[in-house]
């Protein structure tokens, strides 16, 4: 009979799920693989032959962004990358590991390829290893299209999903196969995929580490989110308490849902507007359950990464979609915010990504893909007027502004020479995040339609700390008062010059922080959806009085 | 069946680069194409294989082309090993 273990991690989404372990590996390194059947040769093959498709499609993606950034040469790599998918020896190596040695099609992409690289290594030349390393690249991209093919993952309902670590597409994509919990070894509060886990309302844990060495694959586990803990093998006891203790919260739930539809109102009578974070499709009927007013953040860099999108038809319709399900509130549309964290694909490495080539600095000197984004998004504004607002991310001069509205026009006189609709008042604003804008707030305020302030970025930038390094996380503090006074800077310039502020951080959706932020002013909130109710409930039992005087003892400044 | 023998000019040797010129330039045509070098015979139409000769300056090796376009095939790839793959 196996024990019971319990293990500590982090919580980034609340919540009790009770499942069966499914331990999740993004490329099994480990070439012990087991051999298929001789009638399963045929469709192991035709997986290979639709994995090197989907793969030619990524890297020829990969290479149109590489031309765009830094010319030909990167591209030509990327273009040498395409020839080894197309190789004809792999192809009649991997068809005979398949069809003679009976290996399933990711062995057999492993094999070929190590063959090739023994003989490398073995002529033991200077010119080696820079070679080898592209030749890897392109066998992990095959070999994790093969394992990442839905039809040869078990079944993941009511499943508690143990990995190292998992990108934002990927919680959307075992979301949709019905997974019940996530607890990954490494990946922070803040990191997207533990936004998107809080906003599908899946109980995750992040920073749970010591459970590879105990947890077997279909044991029973229990994920409480709301105590930080891992449960593997509960005993009887355990498991009972805890399915108690999930009815407790699922009628809490029913409590919270019967706010939906009340106004977010102080007992003083100030009301103030809650909006939801959204960067995916799936999240959209979430958005309703919440009654949220509306998008006040509509993350699009999905659009960026995954690897059958990027059109500007499909971006488009996410964008009349989202306004469909928001009718009659606005929703606020950033543009593309890659860099940092979120570019996973350009080749170049820079040294501090954070303080690099990201956001509005990459689509200012890559024009077309500012224009392509901005095509799409003024045909939703065309097409639902009033209702569509354009957001900048990482603006830092004023100048910055004026070439993107000098964008914006270009594409609004573009569409009026085309006879296509447009919204001729679509609002321009920016995303306080960088501190130089909260202390030229004033200047900024003159210049634009509106003020969001990203208070995760905001505080990284204020405070020099990387969000996602854990060695430094405790001084990562949302709640450091420099944060506050730049908010405050960046409300009372707002104010001044009669334009709205919102806050669309992490920060919104924690209620202490809802209430220093009203205290402060700001009377629009966007965060994810399944924050509102609790922010919601905060607000409803405050008075503005109370906020206004915690604020002043944040700040610092009674 | 066309055989040539050649020598790597070019300084770099045939690193990846010069690799994908070639496969490109001989994918096009229909005939086989196979290169001999220090007894290893690859599919010169494989990526993967000539990278594996890992032919630096100097390194000579025989062409072997099979196929009804053989001659222009031949050519074409001859001219690219002349040209140093335009390095």
């Amino acid at each position: 009979m196996s024990e019971e273990h319990r293990i500590a991690g982090v919580t980034a989404s609340t919540g009790i799920a009770i499942g069966t372990v499914h331990v999740y590996r993004r490329i099994h390194l480990d070439t012990d693989f087991r051999s298929i059947d001789a009638t399963q040769t045929d469709a192991h093959w035709s997986r290979f032959l639709q994995a090197l498709d989907q793969v030619e499609e990524e890297l020829k993606r990969i290479a149109a962004l590489a031309r765009n950034e830094s010319g030909d040469e990167a591209s030509s790599i990327i273009e040498t990358h395409i020839q080894m998918v197309r190789d004809p020896e792999l192809h009649h190596m991997v068809e005979s590991h398949i069809r003679n040695a009976l290996k399933p099609a990711d062995a057999a992409v492993y094999e070929a390829f190590s063959s090739f690289l023994t003989i490398m290594k073995s002529s033991g030349s200077r010119l080696f290893e820079e070679r080898m390393s592209d030749i890897r690249d392109v066998r992990d991209r095959i070999v994790y299209r093969l394992q990442h093919d839905s039809t040869s993952q078990p079944a993941l309902a009511g499943s508690i999903l143990l990995a190292d670590d998992l990108t934002p597409t990927e919680v959307v994509e075992l979301a949709r196969q019905g997974l019940k919990a996530i607890a990954l070894n490494s990946g922070g509060l803040t990191s997207h995929a533990s936004i998107i886990a809080r906003s599908m309302s899946i109980p995750t844990l992040v920073a749970c580490k010591g459970w590879s060495s105990v947890a077997d694959e279909g044991c029973s586990a229990i994920v409480d989110g709301t105590a930080g803990i891992l449960i593997l093998n509960p005993l009887p006891a355990t498991l009972s308490a805890y399915k108690t203790k999930q009815k407790g919260m699922d009628t809490l739930r029913m409590k919270r849902q019967s706010l939906t539809s009340l106004p977010a109102v102080t007992t003083c009578g100030v009301e103030v507007t809650l909006r939801a974070n959204i960067e995916f499709e799936d999240e959209l009927p979430h958005m309703a359950e919440s009654g949220a007013n509306g998008i006040g953040l509509l993350r699009t860099e999905s659009f960026f990464m995954a690897s059958d999108q990027g059109t500007l038809a499909s971006q488009q319709i996410f964008y009349e979609h989202a306004a469909e399900a928001a009718a009659p509130h606005p929703v606020i549309i950033r543009l593309f915010d890659v860099g940092g964290d979120k570019v996973t694909d350009l080749r170049e490495k820079e040294a501090n990504p954070f303080l690099g080539w990201r956001g509005i600095r990459i689509l200012l000197d890559r024009r077309e893909l500012l224009r392509e984004q901005l095509r799409a998004i003024l045909g939703a504004a065309g097409k639902y007027p009033g209702q569509i607002r354009i957001m900048a991310p990482m603006i830092t001069l004023l100048n910055e502004v004026d070439d993107l509205r000098t964008e914006v026009a270009r594409i609004q006189n573009e569409r009026v020479s085309n006879e296509l609709p447009i919204d001729p008042d679509v609002a321009v604003g920016i995303m306080v995040e960088v501190p130089a804008v909260a202390l030229q707030a004033n200047e900024f305020a003159q210049k634009v339609d509106f003020f969001s302030i990203g208070t995760n970025d905001l505080t990284q930038y204020t405070l020099a700390v990387d969000r996602g390094n854990p060695k430094i996380s405790d001084l990562y503090q949302h709640h450091h008062p420099a944060v506050y006074r730049l908010i405050d800077m960046t409300v009372k310039a707002a104010n001044r010059y009669s334009i709205p502020v919102a806050v669309c951080g992490e920060l919104a959706s924690d209620p202490d922080a809802a209430e220093i932020l009203i205290g402060l002013g700001v009377r629009d909130l966007s965060m994810s959806p399944s924050a509102l109710h609790d922010v919601k409930d905060r607000i409803r039992t405050g008075t503005c009085e109370e906020m206004t005087k915690k604020a002043a003892n944040r700040i610092g400044l009674l | 069946m066309k055989c040539v023998t050649i020598t790597v000019k070019n300084q770099a040797g045939i690193h990846t680069r010069p690799a994908a010129l070639l496969v490109q330039t001989v994918s096009k045509f229909r005939c086989e194409f196979h290169i001999n070098m220090y007894g290893y015979k690859i599919n010169g139409k494989s990526i993967l294989g000539v990278m594996t000769l890992a032919a630096e300056q100097g390194a000579e090796m025989e062409l072997e082309f099979d196929g009804v376009d053989e001659n222009e095939a031949a050519e074409a790839v001859v001219a690219l090993f002349e040209a140093g793959f335009n390095e």
